[in-house]
């Protein structure tokens, strides 16, 4: 289970979310820059950041893609507290502009009176630090 | 010489040769030629000359000379008579009222030969002001001569409607004056009233500057003051509006007026800055803005805001959605109350001497307060105050619903409860201070508990004290009842107790009392306390310092349950951790409670600076729970004994509240969850409760319309989009990384947020296809409404318009697509 609370850290909204799909991605942000002096000696430098930038895709139904939407609208800037589908935690931003939300496909009909169901793809960029 | 001669030059330069040394201009000539009896010695510029020549009007920035007033006053002399003469049949009867108690040139006197007529035939006003005249007459509703107007003494001037005196320059209004003005009349310039001058604007007249003494000031309706009001002594502002009228004025007022009474009501505004200096009543309502007092009472109810206070001597009183953001002072016997207000404010700082009294009540907010001696500071409810500062204060938290929680309440994590309270001073003065805190918290977990750890520091240094005491009280109470739990307790206690002055010196610290116990219900319990006592003495000839360790204290009972299988332990160490494992999820109810109450004190007998900040966080966790309560008390004492020298003291408190919770049902998860929490008000807003659903009774599939309100002068009614459609949210917001390498990201609340739908539609007619390029061609770039595939109604533009239409294939196969930016709106067809 993958959960998103905001904004960090007096939580007043939570949503829940199944986990992401394959493919999901963790990037260090860590650089190393290599020079080489005139004798030969090799010297690096290096900027160290102790957060990781993440990618993950998810496939929601249309009211849970509604309430993730409306998750963004309110936080979209504020930091985020992640709960990730391996049960690690993250304090972060939301760094995705836009967030796009694509209607891949008909799902099961949605309870009524809420709108009709499709399922929906959205991409989330994070970025962030591990607790 | 290159003069411009002319016919009228001539005719006069013959009878004065000297004259050949000015600029002649036609202006010029024409005014000698018009009877003026010309002084050559006198300075004549260009500007004068305009002046003479255009009639009487006043332009300040000119430099007046005495030709140019007698000029004037022959001028106006002259055409007031012309006027008398056109209008003698209608003033017949009438009264004509001369002033200037300013002294005139004896040249333009008007006296009575100059009108030849009595001076009690007309009605109407002729007002002599330095070098200028001016004139009114008014006729029933006509007004026949209209200068500017400078009016002295005992003159009455009233401008009423939209006469042509509307744009007049009124520059000075006299001793027992009254100047009214109403309707639309516009005074754009200065108002001067010199003493008991009562000036009265009505509806939306406008003045600059008035400046009074012993005034009677009224502004009503929506008048507006733009610049400011200076009052002097004994005045009585009365500010009335009910259409949003507002003020802005400076009062600075030197004598005891304390009879009069200011007020501002209703949506009054004053924006800019009012100052009294003595015994002075200021009444501010709803949104009037900042007040600069002293000795005043004051009272802000409503929606008022005062940005800025300094008083003396005080009452105040705020009430209702009342701000106050910046500070207080006040000297003796005040009293300071925050009641029955709903959102209330009081601002920033509140600097008081002694036997005040701050309450706040419901949601009365209070960033700051800075109180001194013998204060008593009490919040109830959902009251929150982020920042308190106090010596020998009393903060009382009462919470008698059980509704509300000051801390951060989920279900999924560690708990954690932060306490550090800090209380320095480093002046060598007489002085004692004593803080006392009380931290009571109470947490109820049912079905899986959380980890939950309290840490509390506690640092009270004086670096130049002869003696200080310290005393630190905990309480820890965890009790877990029910079966299969397994609960553990840990309290740590540090306590330190330091003097960095090498004479004479004693320092004692033997207050630390631990109280202890665990009552498991079953099976083996465990508890171990540990605790150590520093204490440092003074060799009295060398003066070094002796640091002694008591060794530890420790008070732990156990007791052993038959059938010991699991293990409670409860210990005291600088940390405190329960920990309730649950666990047998929606079968057993479990109820755990942790109680920590925290009493400091410090006391000095020197007086000197003394901050004590109490930070609290708290947080209770729970991942599945039926109920959860958690109550918070804090008390908090601080107080000097001695007062003799300059004293500063600040006590810091600040409480955040936030709740979230969510539903671990199965089938909760995949629907749209209510999103149910609250935070602290400077949080964002959340999102909606509920969203937006189809509209009843729409049947179309998909339906643009033109306009977006209602009658649609233009409709096209589509096939629904293709999956694939997108969703789009830009919003702007800005990121940066900091040296130190945090992201920091921002977003303006105002900025915009742009949602995008880009749709694909195939299958359509070429009748459906050709009629949306009409439609767009129809309404490029106006506003249109877009009932979607979902009957939800979006109102926006259509932004992207060159999607070709394609023909997939015979017969009804066209395909086209658009994108449309809007926003979710009401349909109203």
């Amino acid at each position: 289970m993958f959960r998103m609370e905001a904004p960090y850290p007096s939580l007043q909204t939570l949503t829940v979310m199944p986990n992401p799909q394959f493919s999901d991605q963790e990037t260090n942000l860590n650089t190393v820059s290599r020079n080489t002096a005139m004798d030969g000696t090799r010297y690096t430098y290096v900027r160290r950041r102790t957060r990781r930038k993440m990618l993950w895709t998810f496939r929601l139904s249309r009211p849970k893609a509604l309430e993730v939407q409306a998750f963004f609208k309110s936080y979209f800037a504020s930091q985020i507290r992640i709960t990730d589908h391996r049960s690690r935690t993250w304090i972060g931003h939301f760094t995705s502009n836009p967030f796009e939300f694509e209607a891949i496909g008909r799902a099961a009909p949605a309870i009524n009176p809420m709108p009709r169901g499709e399922t929906m793809s959205v991409e989330i960029e994070f970025e962030g630090e591990e607790q | 010489m290159a003069l411009r001669v002319t016919q009228h030059f001539v005719e006069f330069a013959t009878g004065d040769a000297e004259s050949s040394d000015l600029r002649v201009t036609d202006q010029w000539i024409d005014v000698l030629a018009s009877g003026y009896d010309y002084d050559p010695d006198l300075r004549v510029t260009d500007q004068w000359i305009d002046v003479v020549a255009s009639g009487y009007d006043y332009a300040p920035s000119l430099r007046i000379t005495a030709l140019w007033m007698d000029v004037c006053a022959t001028n106006i002399q002259r055409g007031f008579t012309s006027l008398l003469g056109t209008a003698r049949s209608s003033l017949a009867g009438s009264t004509l009222l001369l002033g200037h108690p300013l002294g005139l040139p004896a040249e333009i006197q008007p006296t009575a030969p100059v009108y030849e007529e009595p001076v009690s035939a007309y009605t109407g006003m002729l007002a002599t002001f330095n070098s200028l005249l001016g004139v009114r007459f008014q006729l029933g509703s006509e007004t026949l001569f209209a200068p500017s107007y400078n009016v002295h003494a005992s003159d009455a001037l009233e401008l009423d409607d939209d006469g042509p005196l509307c744009n007049a320059i009124y520059q000075r209004v006299a001793i027992d004056d009254g100047l009214s003005l109403s309707l639309d009349d516009l005074v754009q310039r200065v108002f001067e009233v010199v003493s008991f001058d009562l000036v009265s604007f009505g509806e939306q007249a406008a003045a600059v500057l008035v400046r009074a003494s012993y005034d009677t000031l009224s502004l009503s309706d929506e008048a507006i003051a733009d610049v400011q009001v200076t009052r002097h002594v004994t005045d009585d502002l009365v500010v009335n509006d009910t259409d949003g009228a507002t003020f802005v004025g400076v009062y600075p007022r030197s004598a005891a007026d304390n009879e009069l009474a200011t007020q501002l009501q209703d949506t009054a505004a004053a924006s800019v800055v009012y100052r009294r200096r003595v015994f002075e009543a200021l009444s501010l309502s709803e949104q009037a803005a900042r007040i600069l007092t002293a000795s005043d009472s004051l009272v802000l109810s409503e929606a008022a805001v005062a940005d800025r206070i300094l008083s003396s001597g005080d009452a105040l009183v705020l009430s209702d959605e009342a701000t106050s953001s910046t500070e207080h002072t006040c000297s003796a016997s005040d009293t300071l109350d925050f009641s029955s207000a709903e959102t209330a404010t009081p601002g920033h700082t509140t600097q008081r001497d002694e036997e005040d009294t701050l309450s706040f009540v419901e949601d009365a907010i209070g960033d700051r307060c800075r109180v001194v001696d013998e204060e008593t500071l009490v919040i109830t409810d959902v009251a929150d105050a982020e920042k308190v500062r106090l010596i020998h204060d009393e903060l009382t938290l009462d919470d008698d619903t059980g509704a509300t929680y000051v801390g951060v309440f989920y279900r999924s994590a560690w708990d954690t409860i932060t306490a550090t309270d800090e209380a320095n001073t480093d002046r060598e003065l007489d002085a004692a201070a004593s803080d006392a805190i009380g931290l009571l918290e109470d947490a109820a977990v049912i079905f899986d508990a959380p980890e939950e750890t309290l840490v509390i520091t506690d640092v009270a240094s004086v670096d130049k004290c002869k003696y200080a005491i310290e005393t630190v009280e905990l309480y820890e109470y965890a009790d877990a009842t029910r079966d299969r739990i397994t609960c553990s307790d840990d309290l740590s206690l540090s306590e330190v107790a330091s003097y960095n002055i090498t004479r004479n010196v004693r320092a004692q610290d033997a207050g630390l009392i631990l109280d202890e116990r665990a009552w498991p219900g079953f099976h083996r319990v465990e508890a171990s306390d540990a605790v150590q006592v520093e204490y440092v003495d003074y060799d009295p000839e060398t003066y070094e310092p002796i640091i002694t360790y008591t060794g530890l204290q420790d008070t732990a009972t156990s007791a052993l349950v038959p059938s010991a299988a699991r293990e409670v332990s409860d210990r005291l160490y600088p940390a405190e951790r329960a920990e309730c494992i649950k666990i047998n999820a929606g079968a057993i109810e479990a109820i755990a409670s942790d109680a920590l109450v925290l009493t400091e004190k410090a006391s000095r007998n020197r007086l000197g600076d003394a901050t004590d900040t109490l930070a609290l966080t708290e947080t209770a966790a729970v991942v599945s729970s039926k109920l959860l309560v958690e109550d918070l008390e804090l008390t908090e004492t601080a107080s000097f004994s001695i007062v003799r020298n300059n004293l500063s003291a600040s006590d810091t408190l600040s409480i955040g509240e936030a709740i979230l919770y969510y539903n671990a049902l199965e089938d909760y998860l995949y629907a749209y969850h209510p999103f149910v929490g609250t935070g602290p008000s400077s949080n964002p807003d959340p999102p909606d409760i509920e969203l937006d659903g189809p509209i009843p009774g729409i049947t179309d599939p998909f339906k643009l319309v033109y306009p977006v309100v209602g009658p649609f002068s233009d409709t096209l009614v589509l096939r629904a989009p293709n999956l694939g459609n997108r969703d789009r949210l830009q919003m702007n917001r800005i990121s940066r990384e900091t040296r130190g390498g945090t992201l920091v990201v921002y977003a303006d609340p105002i900025w915009p947020k742009i949602q995008t739908l880009v749709l694909n539609f195939s299958g359509l007619s070429w009748s459906e296809a050709d009629g949306l390029h009409t439609f767009m061609d129809d309404h490029l770039g106006q506003e249109v409404g877009m009932l979607d595939w979902e009957h939800r109604f979006w109102s926006g533009v259509i932004t992207k318009l060159d999607d070709p239409i394609v023909q997939d294939g015979r017969g009804c196969q066209y395909s086209v697509g658009f994108e449309f930016e809007g926003e979710l709106a009401t349909y109203s067809p």
